[in-house]
């Protein structure tokens, strides 16, 4: 009776067993895809004073299991960096403070079920572009506000300087020898009264263009050799 | 030997065997498919400094055969790197800024660009979720009829892509178009397709 009852005991254990057993080989020899094909994109563009890094991921639904995170890593030529992560894209910022190389480089996380491992399609995915401090946009700025200054003292002297020459004209032409119907016209005194305003104007008008190109040759000069854009061309005067 | 001593040694090897297959794939069943969503990234890195998987070699390098690098994936990239859509955070929108103006298109055509994007943002957000949740539920093992739905999905991703960027080309003049098709050809050369991973790589290790 006792044996029966161990005999029957170890038979239901032979039988957990073997089924633990069968499990355990069909989770071995399990079939199919961890991580389908996927496609990883990386840029780099500049904004402003700023590069921009942003890593992305196209997965073929189809083809894999889907894209956890993506992270983004910028460096800075002098070896700073930045991370961002997103879900299938991210997009990291760093300010431009030195001239050189800044790179970017894309990972992606996906954890892949039934295998204790995150696979992380990265390396290769980066690229690096060449990026300047720039200083040509603030010197053109500051050239442009010059010229508009110049244009705008100019436009204020020459409308002065034909308002004065106007105002001649008519004083000129008040006078008794300007009035032909006047016993006192005299009409070579009259040409010589506006000859006279006309020799002022155009003597003033030498005067403004002066001053103009004064103002106009204070402008700073962006095109020195020194001064860059953000992509490091040289900067032009426009 | 008797019968029940014949049963122990049974028992006890199937014991053994066991409890090795067991240790190497406790792990993963721990992790259920739904927690992947929740992963914490620490997590993730502590998980890959553990078992570094040894990377496939590129299926294409754009870098290299920007040729191979089929159109679809680039008008997907294009698309959504230039998205300012709704949910868009600050930074994103300076990005998709920064990613429009190297069509090299003006200001005006950028626009049409940008509201191509986010409207196939919005159409292809709710394939996305369906495939996500198909693939949670049954990855690595899908059924055939779970197949034929991503598929489905894909296929319907790949319509809307060729339907709005060939409606987007067709608004554009051939100077225009010159200039989209050569920006679509400066983002293959920064593409990388990376091949399947079979589950299998990783229980042979």
């Amino acid at each position: 009776m006792k044996t029966n009852f161990y005999a029957h005991n170890l038979r239901l254990i032979s039988t957990y067993y073997s089924k633990a057993m069968i499990s355990a080989l069909l989770l071995f020899t399990l079939q199919g895809i961890c991580l389908g094909q996927i496609s990883s994109y990386t840029d780099v563009g500049i904004s402003g004073d700023s590069v921009v890094a942003y890593g992305a991921i196209s997965d073929d639904y189809s083809h894999g299991q889907h894209i956890n995170t993506t992270t983004v890593t910028l460096s800075s030529p002098g070896g700073g960096s930045v991370q961002s992560s997103g879900g299938d894209s991210a997009s990291s910022f760093i300010s431009i403070t030195e001239d050189g190389y800044y790179s970017a480089n894309t990972s992606h996380d996906s954890w892949c079920p039934y295998t204790q491992a995150t696979i992380s399609p990265s390396g290769g995915s980066s690229n690096s572009t060449q990026v300047c401090v720039d200083t040509c946009t603030p010197c053109l700025t500051s050239r442009n506000n010059q010229e508009i200054l110049c244009w705008a003292a100019l436009a204020t002297c020459e409308s002065g300087i034909f308002g004065a020459y106007n105002t001649a004209v008519q004083n000129c032409d008040n006078q008794n020898y300007c009035k032909t119907n006047h016993a006192d016209f005299n009409q070579q005194q009259c040409d010589q009264c506006k000859e006279t305003a006309l020799q002022i104007y155009v003597a003033a008008q030498g005067a403004c263009a002066t001053v103009f190109g004064a103002c106009w040759a204070t402008r700073p000069d962006c095109f020195d050799g020194i001064k860059k854009k953000g992509n490091c061309d040289i900067c032009f005067n426009n | 030997m008797t019968k029940s001593k014949w049963i122990v040694v049974v028992v006890l090897a199937g014991a053994l065997i066991t409890v090795g297959a067991f240790k190497r794939t406790s792990a993963s069943n721990d992790q259920p498919t739904q927690g992947v969503q929740n992963q914490d990234p620490h997590q993730h890195h502590q998980q890959q400094v553990r078992k570094p998987l040894e990377l496939p070699a590129l299926l294409v390098d754009g870098a290299t055969n920007p040729h191979a690098v089929p159109d679809l994936i680039a008008y997907e990239f294009l698309f959504n790197s230039i998205a300012d859509g709704a949910g868009t955070t600050e930074p994103d929108r300076i990005r998709a800024k920064v990613f429009v103006q190297k069509t090299g298109l003006d200001e005006q055509k950028n626009q049409k660009l940008v509201a191509t994007a986010n409207s196939l943002r919005e159409a292809v957000v709710p394939l996305k979720a369906q495939a996500k949740d198909l693939k949670d539920r049954h990855w690595p093992t899908p059924s055939q009829s779970v197949m034929a739905q991503l598929n489905n999905l894909q296929r319907q991703k790949e319509t809307i892509l060729k339907e709005r960027f060939n409606s987007l080309m067709e608004q554009l003049n051939t100077s225009d178009r010159e200039k989209l098709n050569k920006r679509v050809f400066e983002i293959k050369s920064k593409v990388k397709i990376y091949p399947s991973i079979p589950v299998e790589k990783f229980q042979k290790k």
